[in-house]
C-alpha cells in the first residue's frame, strides 16, 4: 500500500495501458493546438491586411501558410517519442 | 481489492445518477409540452438550447419554478446597487437598468439604452451560484475526508473516505507520479482540485436543473489561465532554452522558429480551454437536439406522432446520459493529466528520462 516516493509500478501492463492513454490524451490536444495556431494565423494576417488596406490579402496568405508549417512542426515535436 | 472496490462504488454511483438522468429527461418533456399548449404555432428549438447552455440572471430548475439571484452593480454616479434578478424578467425596466441579450444597460424614460453609462456587472448568475455551491460541497466532502484520516490514522478508511481514497490514489499514481517524477508532490494540490473541481462541476452540470459550468468558456478559460501560470513559472532553464534557441534550428530559421515556440506556449492552455468547453456543451446540445425532436415531431405530425417518437428517442436520451457520464470523468481526467504533462515537461531534467514532449536532437543522447 505505501507507496515511497518516485518508486516504479511493478504492474507493467497497467504502465502499457496507462502509456496508450497518455498518447491518445496527447493526440487529441494536438488537434486543438493546430486549430488554434492556424487560426491565430488567419486572424493576425487579416488584422494586418486590415491595418495595411492591402488589395491582396497578402499577410492573410502568408501567415496562414506559415502558421500551418507551425502547426505541423508543433504537432511533430509533440508526438510521444517511442 | 482497492481497485475492485471502487469498480463496485463506480457502477452504483453511475447508476444512481443516470436515474437522475432520466429524470431531467422527463422533467424537460414536460416542461416542452406546457410551453407547446400556450404556443401553438412554434417550438424554437436552438432557443430553447441556447436557453439551456447559457448564464442566467435567474436558476431556473423546472418551467416556471425559478430562484431569483441578486443583481449586482456598480456605476460612478450611484456607487453600488443590489436588486433581485426577479425584478427584470421579461425585459422589465427596474431602477432604470434593462437586461437585453445577458448584458445590462442604464436606459432613459423612454427605455432607450444609455451606451455612454458603464455598469460594472458584478452579479451573481446562475454560473456563480453553481461555482459557489460546488465550491461548499467540495469543503464540506474534503473535510470529512480529511477528519477521516485524522481519526482512522493507521485504520482502514471509512464511509466517503473510502470512496475518494482511490480516486485520490489513482491521480497521484497514474496521473502526477508517471508525468511528474520525483518532484510531484509539490504539484499534488492543484492537480487533485483540478480533478475533483472539474469532476464535480461535470457531474452537478448533468443533474436536472443544473448549471452548465464547465460549458462555459470563461470558466475554462480561467483553470487554462492558471495552468498558464504553473507552468510557466515552475518552468526550469531547459524550458526556457529550448524557446529562445530550439536545439538542432538552424541559425537562420531562428527568426521563424522562436515565434513559432512561443505561439506553442499559448496553444497549450488554448487547447485545454477549447476542449473541455466543447466536450461538455456538446454533450449537453445533443441531449436537448434529442429532446427537442420529440416536439419537432408533434408540431409536424400531431401528439400522436410526438408519442412515437418519443419512445424512440427516451432510449437515446438515457444512452447519450450514460455517455456524458463517463465524459465527466474522461474530461477531468484529461485536463488533470495533460496539466501535469505540461509542467513535467517545464520541470523535467534533460538528463532524466523524456517523456515523449520535447525534442532533443541526436547528439543529446
Amino acid at each position: 500500500m505505501e507507496n515511497k516516493p518516485g518508486s516504479t509500478d511493478p504492474k507493467s501492463r497497467f504502465d502499457k495501458a496507462n502509456r496508450k492513454v497518455t498518447s491518445y490524451t496527447q493526440y487529441s490536444s494536438i488537434a486543438f493546438q493546430m486549430l488554434g495556431t492556424i487560426g491565430l494565423g488567419v486572424w493576425g494576417g487579416m488584422k494586418l491586411d486590415e491595418w495595411q488596406g492591402n488589395r491582396l490579402p497578402v499577410w492573410t496568405i502568408v501567415l496562414a501558410l506559415t502558421a500551418i508549417g507551425a502547426s505541423l512542426y508543433l504537432f511533430i515535436k509533440g508526438l510521444p517519442k517511442e | 481489492m482497492m481497485r475492485r472496490l471502487f469498480n463496485r462504488f463506480f457502477v452504483v454511483t453511475s447508476l444512481f445518477l443516470s436515474s437522475f438522468g432520466l429524470a431531467t429527461a422527463q422533467e424537460h418533456t414536460l416542461d416542452g409540452q406546457e410551453t407547446h399548449q400556450e404556443q401553438k404555432e412554434k417550438f424554437n428549438v436552438g432557443e430553447m438550447i441556447m436557453h439551456h447552455i447559457r448564464d442566467d440572471r435567474g436558476w431556473e430548475f423546472a418551467h416556471g419554478v425559478t430562484l431569483p439571484l441578486p443583481v449586482i452593480l456598480y456605476t460612478a454616479d450611484r456607487g453600488l446597487e443590489v436588486f433581485s434578478s426577479s425584478h427584470l424578467n421579461h425585459g422589465e425596466v427596474y431602477n432604470n437598468y434593462k437586461s437585453e441579450h445577458g448584458h445590462l444597460y442604464r436606459v432613459n424614460e423612454a427605455g432607450e439604452p444609455l451606451k455612454d453609462v458603464k455598469v460594472y456587472d458584478f452579479s451573481i448568475t446562475k454560473n456563480v451560484a453553481s461555482l459557489m455551491l460546488s465550491a461548499i460541497l467540495l469543503i464540506l466532502i474534503f473535510r470529512s475526508v480529511a477528519s477521516g484520516y485524522a481519526k482512522n490514522k493507521g485504520k482502514a478508511p471509512k464511509g466517503l473516505q473510502s470512496f475518494l481514497e482511490p480516486i485520490v490514489m489513482f491521480v497521484r499514481d497514474e496521473i502526477a507520479k508517471p508525468n511528474l517524477g520525483p518532484q510531484y508532490e509539490k504539484y499534488l494540490p492543484y492537480l487533485l482540485t483540478l480533478f475533483f473541481f472539474i469532476l464535480i462541476n461535470n457531474l452537478l452540470g448533468l443533474l436536472p436543473g443544473g448549471a452548465n459550468l464547465t460549458g462555459n468558456i470563461a470558466v475554462t478559460l480561467v483553470l487554462a489561465v492558471i495552468t498558464f501560470f504553473v507552468v510557466n513559472l515552475n518552468g526550469n532553464k531547459h524550458y526556457w532554452a529550448h524557446l529562445v534557441k530550439p536545439t538542432g534550428v538552424p541559425v537562420a530559421l531562428l527568426p521563424i522558429m522562436i515565434p513559432v515556440e512561443i505561439v506553442g506556449v499559448f496553444m497549450k492552455p488554448f487547447s485545454l480551454m477549447v476542449r473541455l468547453f466543447a466536450n461538455i456543451t456538446a454533450g449537453h446540445i445533443i441531449i436537448l437536439s434529442l429532446i427537442s425532436l420529440i416536439f419537432i415531431a408533434n408540431n409536424l405530425g400531431g401528439s400522436a406522432t410526438g408519442w412515437g417518437i418519443s419512445l424512440i428517442v427516451a432510449p437515446f436520451t438515457i444512452f447519450m446520459n450514460l455517455i456524458e457520464l463517463l465524459v465527466a470523468f474522461l474530461q477531468a481526467f484529461i485536463f488533470t493529466l495533460l496539466t501535469s504533462m505540461y509542467i513535467g515537461s517545464a520541470i523535467e531534467d534533460h538528463h532524466e528520462a523524456d517523456h515523449g514532449i520535447g525534442y532533443e536532437g541526436p547528439e543529446a543522447h
